[in-house]
This record gives C-alpha cells, structure tokens and sequence, in this order.
C-alpha cells in the first residue's frame, strides 16, 4: 500500500518483507494544519 | 463532530485545541433531547458561542463531518445521515463499522462525498489524555491508521492526514476501511476481548481441577496473563515469551501451544467468515435491539473474579508456561488469520497484539474481565459474550484435555510460530509506540 501527500512527509518501514508507509506526528506539524485541510471552512 | 461517547469528547477537544487560530470551527452535534448536552457545554462547545447544535443542522453545514456516534445508532439513522451531508462534503469515520453496515445490507454510500477514516488505537479517555501529555512529553499520544475510502477531489488523503495529527497521533499507519472493519470487529471477538475471556476461564477451571488454590489459579492464569506475559510482549516480543522460560517450561509452553493452535483457529476462521459475510454485522444491529428488553448480562460472576477483586496487591503473577502457550498460541492464530487474509502488518501487530498488551489488558488486570469488555463500544460488548463461550469450550473441551495425553505434538505448528515474520514486524512496531503507558484505568 502506498499514498501521496502534499503536506506531510511520510516515512517508510519493512515490516515482515512488506513495504508500509507512515506519517509521523507532532505538535510542531500544526501550522500545517490549515493548508492540509484546505476547503474546510465552514461549520453550520 | 456527530455524538459525545468515548471518542466524541477527545476528538473535539484535541481537534479544536489544535487547530486553535487556523479559522476552523469544531461544532458538536447532538440528537435532540440528548443527555450529553451538559456535558459538551461543560467542555466549552456552547450554543451561545455557535459550537453546539442538533446533529442533522450540523452535518448538513458542516465541509467536514466526523460520524462518532454509535454503531448501531450510524445503522439506525443511516438513510438520513446520508441524506442530510452536502455534495463535496467530506464524511469521516473512526472505524470501519458503517461500511461493514453498507456491504452487509446492499446499501450504497452516495458518489459526491469523501469519505476517510481515522481510527485511533485506544480508547477516547487515552486519546484525550496523551494528547495533554504531549505538550509536555514529546510524542505522547494514541497512534492512529486511516484509510481513504472514496476521494471525489484528491484531497481526501491529506484531510484523513490532518485529523491524524490534529488528535495527536504521533504515528499513523494506512490500511482501508473494510480491512479496518474486519480486523477490528473480528480482533475484539478473539484475542482481544472474547478469546482471552474465554481462555481465562477455562484456564482457571483447569488449574482449580489440578489441585491450585483461588488464589494461585487466578494468578496463573487471568493476572500471569495481564501482568508477567504482556509485560514480556511488551518488551520482548512473543518469542521472548518462550526464551524467557526454562527447559521444563519451555516443553510445557509448546505443548500447550500447540494443543491449543488449531481449536483457536477453527473458532477464529469462523469468525472471520460471520465478519466478512456480513453475519455478525446483522448479529449485532439485532442484538442491539433486543437490549431494551435483555439488558447486556453480567460476565464477571464466577469465582476467579471474585478471588481477583480480592487478591492481596502485593502478590505478583509469574509468566505460567501453560498459560502463556494457550495465550500465544490463540493470538498467533489471529495474527495468521489477517495475513492469510491480507490485512497489512502495521494493522495486524497494532491490533492483535499491542493493542491487546497496552491498551486492553491492563484494564482486565486493574479489576476484572467486565471493566475491560465494558469500557468497550456496544459492538464489542455483544461480540466478546457471544464469543468467549466458544473458545472457553474449545479450550475444554479439545485443547486442554491434550495436555494431559501423550499424543505427539505437531512440531511444524511449532516451527511456524519460531519462524514467523511477525516477530520482525512486531519489533519495529513495538519501537514505534509512543513513549508513556496507555491505557487510562479510573
């Protein structure tokens, strides 16, 4: 399984001879928050 | 951010927390009439302050729509939940239930939203409470998968990204929704919830039948297993369990290993086949209903309970090689199952076996098997006492009476379980923890 970003970093790992990839987490990766959720906006 | 159970109150509260000044609102909704309603204002999310309406007013404004309500409630309500979220919106969800609900009724989601998942790997209190300790201890908080079910406009990966973070997820791994639904609602039936349940009173049976008193069956048993055997997981690995033997106890834990193998798997199988064919589903939306008229039973009534509730603290538990066979053998079998299957390690190590030694287990070992099954969803409560009977039986009926016989044992179940890739991929996913202790006992 693969999958693209245009905001996060994703790292990858071998797990059992298979390929994975994870994103890593963390408080200084909010400010990227806004650009990640680009079109949400409007709450009722 | 639909309902206020386990999940409701941390995702809200994380999500607003983090994304404080970026101009996105986190708005609650409720059903009407709601007993939750003191609460969610209690937390802030007022209706003075437009953070808190009536659930269908909130999904039909809402870009973003994050489904936390019941399982049976998303069943129940699902024609109108669908009904009511706006064309381009996006539909999140923190398992995969109402798409096992959608397969198994032949329903279909509409073609004009996104919909994600983001499924955190402990309960809502351990999502809440990491993501506080994370503003002091880096990297604290509850590691998540997501899955991207239908992406109408290539912004789905990155949304189901964001909420990751946003609640904290120092680590997120990819899997899909129907794997997510599968092994979740299969996992919490076997060694989860029901499995070990079952194993613990069989075992327990079978140590009081052996000559042990209260006090030492209960350690050998449900505390050897939530104590000594998942610290060693924890640290150690499941081989380590076995290295951490002598000769005699190694035999003795491979004996039972492999007695108790195949009896786990049959039982396993089947409940891989009820998940997949939509049975259990069906299973749980009727035994939902029938609760008004046959409240959830009581499962902690037999005596083992009643002798750990009352088991001098002081009194460590051991790695019994028994025990720990009968618990390896069931959750290998589990980990086999999903790979035959095809689930992805990081869902098949998280959700067999660390969820089970962090996240679960210590909730049994604090007090008995009912607070651990039921700090648990509705769908999981039904699940493991339909469940723990059958391998309850099967352990004493098949595995344990073999035990005692001089049948050769299957030394290639044995050397499967030596060879296993599991080990490796268990290591690195053990590494990949966050770095405080989990789960949140009150």
């Amino acid at each position: 399984m693969t999958f693209n970003s245009t905001v996060f970093e994703k790292e990858r790992i071998v797990l059992g001879g298979t390929e994975e990839w994870i994103v890593r987490g963390g408080r200084h990766l909010f400010p990227l928050l806004p650009k990640a959720f680009a079109g949400i906006g409007r709450s009722a | 951010m639909i309902g206020w159970s386990s999940q409701g109150p941390a995702q809200a509260q994380n999500l607003r927390e983090s994304l404080a000044g970026s101009g996105i609102r986190v708005k609650v909704g409720l059903r009407a009439g709601s007993h939750s309603v003191p609460n969610v204002e209690k937390a802030g999310f007022t209706e003075a302050n437009g953070t808190r309406g009536e659930m269908y007013e909130v999904i039909a404004g809402s870009d973003l729509v994050l489904l936390l309500i019941s399982d049976a409630a998303q069943a129940d309500n699902y024609d109108r939940i669908m009904a009511a979220i706006r064309p381009g919106a996006t539909l999140g969800l923190s398992h995969g239930f109402l798409v096992a609900y959608v397969n198994s009724t032949g329903k279909a989601f509409r073609s004009d939203i996104n919909i994600i998942g983001v499924c955190p790997k402990g309960m809502g209190p351990s999502v809440r409470r990491l993501y506080e300790q994370g503003r002091e201890i880096n990297g604290a908080g509850i590691n998540c998968s997501f899955a991207v079910y239908q992406d109408i406009d290539g912004k789905a990966t990155d949304y189901a990204l964001a909420w990751a973070i946003a609640l904290g997820s120092p680590c997120t791994f990819e899997t899909t929704l129907e794997h997510e639904y599968k092994s979740d609602i299969f996992g919490e039936r076997g060694i989860l919830l029901g499995a070990v349940h079952g194993i613990c009173e069989s075992l327990y049976r079978w140590f009081r039948g052996h000559g042990r008193q209260p006090d030492d069956a209960f350690l050998d048993s449900a505390k050897s297993i939530t104590g000594a055997i998942s610290k060693q997981i924890s640290t150690a690995g499941l081989l380590g369990v076995y290295q951490a033997l002598d000769e005699r106890g190694r035999q003795l834990f491979k004996k039972a290993y492999c007695a108790c193998y195949g009896p786990a798997a049959e039982i396993l199988t089947e409940i891989y086949d009820e998940v997949e064919s939509g049975n259990e589903i069906r299973s749980v939306v009727g035994a939902a209903h029938r609760l008004s008229r046959f409240p959830m039973s009581e499962i902690a009534g037999t005596e083992m309970w009643q002798v750990g509730r009352s088991l001098r603290s002081n009194r460590q538990s051991e790695i019994d090689p028994l025990t720990a066979g009968v618990y390896v053998a069931t959750m290998m079998a589990q980990v086999d199952i999903l790979r035959e299957k095809g689930h992805p390690y990081s869902e098949i190590v998280n959700e067999s076996i660390i969820e089970a030694i962090d996240s679960l287990n210590p909730y049994m070992d604090f007090k008995d098997v009912a607070y651990m099954v039921d700090n648990c969803s509705t769908t999981a409560r039904l699940g493991a006492r339909k469940w723990a009977p059958r391998f309850d039986y099967a352990m004493t009926q098949s595995a344990l009476p073999m035990l005692e016989g001089s049948r050769d044992q299957d030394e290639a179940v044995f050397q499967r379980f030596l060879d296993s890739e599991v080990h490796q991929a268990l290591s690195v996913c053990l590494d990949l923890r966050p770095p405080v202790a989990i789960a949140v006992l009150s």
